[in-house]
């Protein structure tokens, strides 16, 4: 059990503490008009407190990222002593991680946006202005894979449990059994609709124009939509199969033995892979096409992120890009929806971290 | 070709759309029979109602710039002969053009050659 613990939350540290840190890493070089979430020109960049303010930042970034790898693997290891103290450890560190990241993240686009106001950076004229590429929105439709190949999968699912539900309710084992199947089929076909519901929403998403170029917007919208959709389906793709396996297993044994739940495991990691491969490929695309445009659009928005998050009465979205991780989504602050949602969010995680520490401390 | 919209100007968003669709196809940026994107397309991407992008559609359709068909969508016409009812609307526009000019100081000349300079970037596809 302790490897077993060891193992999981060793990756699944590394996956997270990885993405985060090259996700956020990509604020720190100029794109798209764009350094450290604030519009300034080419030449701004070069600028004495510019440049100390970006090189400061990212040095507190990756030593921040990289000290927290080293301690959340630290961790990981009390899993061979106590799996209690472990969880309980392992929660209060990734709490702590959360919120320390959410800080740097929100100082420096501050810090760079009051250095903006300082110098007389801020060009108003644009700050209303909206962007339209009249070919990028004509070949909408043909961007990134439909959503629809999601059903197929849904189809399959369902068929495993119904199949599972016939064989199973014909064995004397089966009452004690169901309620397992049932939890391990609803996560199953909900991760599926998930999939399914954020794909359709995200391929739908209002195309974002970054040049005068129509070329560089084609290339660069296709590029991430086409990533959130094959994130989405390789994910499922394997949490399909996951599932699938099971249900065939159990059908052929007339039970599962620990080498069947390593294999489950295995195929729901393969999942987390596959919904993130796709991004190192974006980021890096991304980076090559937009710093290689010389033509990007002037849009002075930055007074709507100038306390680190975005907040404008203005726009009608829930939902906007995320300045400071472009292939990310956050929310429009100035909506109550979106402090509604936040604050929900944050007592449910906290909530259920709290949960899992209490029952960590009682069994201690 | 960009179309440029300002929520903060006192032009409506639909006369705005109009207005660049109609100085895209007459300088040529977009070209007969090219497709334009649908209604719901161009109010997600302009960030406004559906309603704004059909207004401004249904008046590039009347005015002649467009075409509008249930498979195809909008495209672009090609270019027509001007009738007596436009030669009206144009001369109308002119004379507040010209008053305008001319209250601002401006000769008929230098008038003529910023009509001529405009008109010269004009070529539609």
């Amino acid at each position: 059990m302790g490897i077993f613990l060891f193992i999981s939350f060793l990756f699944a540290d590394l996956i997270t503490c990885g993405a985060c840190k090259m996700a956020i890493r990509q604020i720190f070089i100029y794109q798209n008009g764009i350094l450290m979430g604030v519009h300034i020109t080419k030449e701004q960049t070069e600028h004495p407190r510019v440049k100390a303010l970006c090189e400061k930042s990212r040095r507190y970034w990756n030593i921040y990222q990289n000290s927290n790898l080293a301690a959340g693997s630290l961790v990981c290891l009390l899993a061979f002593f106590s799996m209690e103290w472990m969880t309980l450890v392992w929660i209060v560190w990734f709490l702590l991680y959360l919120a320390g990241m959410q800080v740097l993240m929100v100082l420096p686009l501050r810090r760079m946006y009051r250095l903006k106001e300082e110098q007389g950076w801020i060009h108003e004229k644009t700050r209303r202005t909206v962007y339209i590429d009249t070919e990028l929105s004509a070949q909408a439709g043909r961007l990134a894979p439909k959503a629809h190949w999601h059903l197929p999968l849904l189809a399959l699912e369902l068929g495993a449990a119904a199949v599972l539900y016939v064989h199973g309710a014909a064995q004397s084992g089966w009452p004690g059994e169901r309620a397992e199947w049932l939890a391990l089929g609803s996560a199953a076909m909900g991760v599926t609709v998930l999939t399914w519901v954020m794909h359709l929403y995200l391929a739908e998403k209002r195309n974002v124009v970054y040049s005068q170029s129509s070329q560089v917007n084609i290339a660069v919208n296709r590029l991430v939509k086409r990533a959130w959709a094959t994130a989405f389906l390789g994910a499922d793709c394997w949490n399909c199969a996951a599932w699938l396996y099971l249900v065939l297993r159990r059908d052929q044994a007339g039970g599962l033995g620990q080498g069947d739940w390593f294999v489950y495991v295995a195929l729901q990691l393969a999942a987390a892979v596959a919904a993130l491969l796709p991004w190192g490929n974006l980021i890096r695309k991304k980076r090559e096409l937009l710093t290689a445009d010389e033509q990007p659009v002037e849009v002075d928005d930055d007074v709507y992120w100038k306390n680190g998050w975005y907040e404008n009465p203005g726009d009608p979205h829930l939902l906007v890009p995320n300045r400071l991780c472009d292939t990310n989504y956050t929310f429009n602050m100035a909506r109550p929806a979106a402090r509604w949602i936040n604050l929900g969010v944050t007592l449910v995680l906290v909530g259920s971290l709290g949960w899992a520490a209490w029952m960590m401390i009682e069994r201690l | 070709m960009l179309i440029q919209l300002n929520n903060g100007s006192e032009i409506p968003i639909y006369v705005q759309l109009r207005n660049q669709i109609v100085t895209g196809i007459g300088r040529g940026d977009l070209k007969e029979g090219e497709r334009l994107p649908t209604v719901r397309q161009l109010a997600q991407d302009a960030e406004v109602n559906t309603m704004t992008v059909n207004k401004a559609y249904q008046l590039l359709k009347t005015e002649g710039f467009i075409t509008i068909d249930r498979r195809r969508g909008a495209t672009v016409s090609p270019v027509q002969q001007s009738d007596r009812r436009y030669r009206e609307k144009l001369e109308a526009e002119l004379e507040l053009l010209s008053a305008e000019a001319r209250m601002k100081g401006m000769e008929q000349t230098e008038f003529l050659e910023l009509c001529e300079r405009v008109f010269a970037g004009m070529q539609p596809a």
